[in-house]
C-alpha cells in the first residue's frame, strides 16, 4: 500500500466524479423517479399483468440464453484451448462476432434466416406450423447469439492459466476423460463459468435492438422489458418505464453483488 | 521385470526428440534420466507416462506391453515440476483422488489416506487446501498421492525444479530416505548432475535423443563413456595434452618437490573462493595450451600447501587421475 500524497488524491478524486457523472447519478435519477416522485412506480408497474409478463420474457429468455452459452462456452473454450484442428482461429473470431456487429444487424440477419416470408429456414418451418420470428424462439434466438460470446471469454483464460498439469495428474491416477472434466476441469474454471453466466445473465436481460426486430413486440405475448421501457416511455407513462428500467439495472447490479461477495471464498494458487 | 524400452524413438517434425532408444531399468531402483534441456529426457518420461506416443518401439512394465495403453490404464505414478496439486480439493482429498476413482471403501480410502500422510509426514495439514502449503510440502502432496495407487512404476519429471536451493537439498535426501522404504521402481528426470550423483542408484545420461552412458553414480562419474558425459557430469579442465577434473590437478609452491616428475611451472593468476572451496587459474610459463589450467582446492588444503593468489607454483595430473586425450577442446 502506497501512502496517499496529494497527487493520488487528486488522481482517486478525478475517477470518483467521473465514475459518478456518468454512472451514478444517472442511475440514481433512475431511482429517485421510481420512489421518490409521489407514487410508488414499481408496484404501480408489476400490477400491471402485460409489464408482468414482459419481464418474464426477458428472464425466461435470459435463462435459456445462460443455458445455451454456458454449454457452448464451456465445450468450445476447452476445444480452443486444449486441442488443434484447422480453422481453429477462424471459430475463435467467429465466435467473437456477435459482441462486435450491431445487435439491430444481428436482429436483421436473423429475420432473413429464420423469418416466415423469406426466411430460408423460417418458410419451410412455418409451412410447419413453427414459427421462431415473432415468437418466444425468436427472442431466445436473439439474446442468446448477443451474448454468445460472454463465458466463452471469461472461460479461456483460466483455461490456459491453469494448464494441462493437474488433468495429465488426474488421468495418471486413472481418472477417465469424463472423470477428468468434472472431477478437475470443470471445479478449477468454476468462478470463471460464474462471471461469464452473470455478463450473459446482464447483457441478455438490457438487449434491445435485436430483440425489438426479431419479436414483433406484441404486448402481452412478445413484448419484453426493454421494448415495454420503449413504449411506455414513448406513451408518457415515463414513471412505468423508469420502474421497469429500475428492475433491469437489479437483475444486473444483484448478480454482480452474488459473484462478488462469493468470489473471495475462492483460493487461488 | 522393472522396465524394458526397446529402440524407442519420437519425432516432431524434422527434430528427433528420441532415437532408437533401448534401455532396461531395473525393479525397485531409483534411477535418473540425466541430460541437458531439449535432450530428450522429458520425452521419454512423458511415454513411459503414456502422455506421449512413440513413432516407434516398445515399452515393456513388468513385462507388459504398454506402448499403446492409454495413460490412465497404466497404474503410474506422475510427480510434476509444479506439483499440480488439485487447487480446489483438501490435502487429504488430494492424496485419496486415485482410490476414489478405484471406488475402494470410505473407510479403506481413510485409513490409507492417513498411512500416506504420516509417511510423507503432512499428517497434521489433511484438512488444509494445497495454497496453505509451502513448495516441499505441496511436492511431498504430490508423492502422497502418486504413491496411493500403489504405482507399478513412479515417475518424477524435474520434482526438485521449482524449489529453492535448501529446500531442495532437504526433499532431496527425504526422497532418498522415502525410496528406501518404498522401494518402488522410480525413474526421475534432471538436468542436475549432483542432483543425479547424490540420489539416483542408477544414472542414464542423455543428450540428443540418444543414450550416452548407463552406470551408477561412481562409474559415471569415474569413467566417463564419452566426452560429453565427461563434460556434462562435472567440471574439466584441460592440462597439456589431458582433460582432467580440475580437483585432480596436482599443485605445489615453487620449489617445493613435485611429486610427479613432469609437473608444469607456472603463476596462480587468479584466486576465487566460493564459502570452502578454493578455485584458481594456473598460467602455464610453456605456451602448450589456450587459457590457464584450472585447480579446486578446499581452503584447508590451500594453506596446507601454502600458496596464494600471484604466487609461483608447479602442477601435474594426480596419478590415479582419470585423464581423456585432450581433443579440439
Amino acid at each position: 500500500m502506497r501512502t496517499r500524497t496529494p497527487a493520488s488524491v487528486v488522481r482517486i478524486g478525478v475517477v470518483v466524479i467521473y465514475l459518478f457523472l456518468l454512472v451514478g447519478w444517472p442511475m440514481g435519477r433512475v431511482v429517485q423517479e421510481t420512489f421518490f416522485t409521489g407514487e410508488n412506480y414499481l408496484t404501480m408497474a408489476l400490477a400491471d399483468p402485460s409489464l408482468r409478463n414482459a419481464v418474464w420474457v426477458t428472464l425466461a429468455a435470459a435463462g435459456c440464453a445462460v443455458v445455451f452459452n454456458t454449454v457452448l462456452g464451456v465445450t468450445l473454450g476447452i476445444l480452443l484451448v486444449r486441442y488443434q484442428f484447422p480453422g481453429k482461429r477462424l471459430l475463435s473470431a467467429l465466435a467473437d462476432l456477435p459482441t462486435s456487429v450491431s445487435p439491430i444487424v444481428v436482429g436483421l440477419a436473423l429475420l432473413l434466416a429464420y423469418g416466415p416470408v423469406h426466411g430460408v429456414l423460417g418458410a419451410p418451418l412455418a409451412e410447419a406450423g413453427v414459427q421462431l420470428i415473432f415468437s418466444f424462439p425468436g427472442i431466445v434466438l436473439a439474446v442468446t447469439f448477443v451474448s454468445l460470446p460472454l463465458v466463452l471469454r471469461a472461460v479461456i483464460p483460466v483455461l490456459q492459466e491453469i494448464g494441462t498439469d493437474q488433468e495429465t495428474a488426474a488421468q495418471s491416477l486413472g481418472a477417465s476423460g469424463g472423470q477428468v472434466l468434472l472431477r478437475i476441469t470443470l471445479p478449477s474454471i468454476r468462478w470463471a463459468v460464474a462471471y461469464g453466466v452473470v455478463l450473459t445473465l446482464a447483457r441478455a436481460v438490457g438487449e434491445f435492438g435485436a430483440v425489438l426486430v426479431v419479436s414483433g413486440g406484441i404486448v402481452n405475448q412478445t413484448e419484453t422489458a426493454t421494448i415495454a421501457v420503449q413504449r411506455l416511455h414513448q406513451g408518457f407513462e415515463t414513471g412505468q418505464a423508469y420502474a421497469i428500467g429500475f428492475l433491469l439495472a437489479l437483475v444486473a447490479v444483484a448478480a454482480l453483488v452474488i459473484v462478488t461477495i462469493l468470489r473471495p471464498h475462492e483460493r487461488n494458487d | 521385470m522393472g522396465i524394458e524400452i526397446s529402440g524407442l524413438s519420437k519425432h516432431y517434425g524434422d527434430f528427433a526428440a528420441l532415437e532408437d532408444i533401448t534401455l532396461s531399468v531395473p525393479s525397485g531402483g531409483l534411477t535418473a534420466l540425466l541430460g541437458p534441456s531439449g535432450s530428450g529426457k522429458t520425452t521419454l518420461l512423458r511415454i513411459l507416462g503414456g502422455q506421449e506416443t512413440p513413432d516407434a518401439g516398445t515399452v515393456h512394465i513388468d513385462g507388459r506391453d504398454v506402448t499403446r495403453v492409454p495413460a490412465q490404464q497404466r497404474n503410474i505414478g506422475f510427480v510434476f515440476q509444479h506439483y499440480a496439486a488439485f487447487k480446489h480439493m483438501s490435502v487429504a482429498k488430494n492424496v485419496a483422488f486415485g482410490l476414489e476413482i478405484r471406488k475402494l471403501p470410505k473407510e479403506r480410502i481413510r485409513q490409507r489416506v492417513e498411512e500416506l500422510l504420516q509417511l510423507v509426514q503432512l499428517a497434521q495439514h489433511g484438512h488444509r487446501m494445497p495454497s496453505q502449503l509451502s513448495g516441499g510440502q505441496r511436492q511431498r502432496m504430490a508423492l502422497a498421492r502418486a504413491l496411493a495407487i500403489d504405482p507399478s512404476v513412479l515417475l518424477l519429471d524435474e520434482p526438485f525444479g521449482a524449489l529453492d536451493a535448501k529446500v531442495r537439498k532437504e526433499l532431496r535426501d527425504w526422497l532418498r530416505r522415502l525410496h528406501d522404504d518404498v522401494h518402488v521402481t522410480s525413474v526421475f528426470v534432471t538436468h542436475d548432475q549432483e542432483e543425479a550423483l547424490e540420489v539416483a542408484d542408477t544414472i542414464v545420461v542423455v543428450n540428443e535423443g540418444r543414450i550416452e552412458q548407463v552406470g551408477t553414480p561412481d562409474e559415471i562419474y569415474d569413467h566417463p563413456a564419452t566426452d560429453f558425459v565427461f563434460h556434462f557430469i562435472g567440471e574439466a579442465t584441460r592440462l597439456g595434452e589431458v582433460l582432467l577434473r580440475p580437483h585432480d590437478v596436482l599443485i605445489t609452491a615453487e620449489g617445493e618437490q613435485h611429486p610427479v616428475s613432469t609437473a608444469r611451472a607456472g603463476t596462480i593468476s587468479r584466486w576465487n573462493r566460493v564459502g570452502f572451496e578454493i578455485r584458481l587459474e594456473v598460467t602455464l610459463d610453456e605456451a602448450v595450451q589456450q587459457g590457464p589450467v584450472h585447480v579446486q582446492l578446499t581452503r584447508t588444503e590451500a594453506q596446507g600447501l601454502g600458496i596464494g593468489p600471484g604466487d609461483r607454483v608447479q602442477v601435474a595430473p594426480h596419478p590415479s587421475a582419470e585423464l581423456r586425450p585432450a581433443g579440439s577442446h
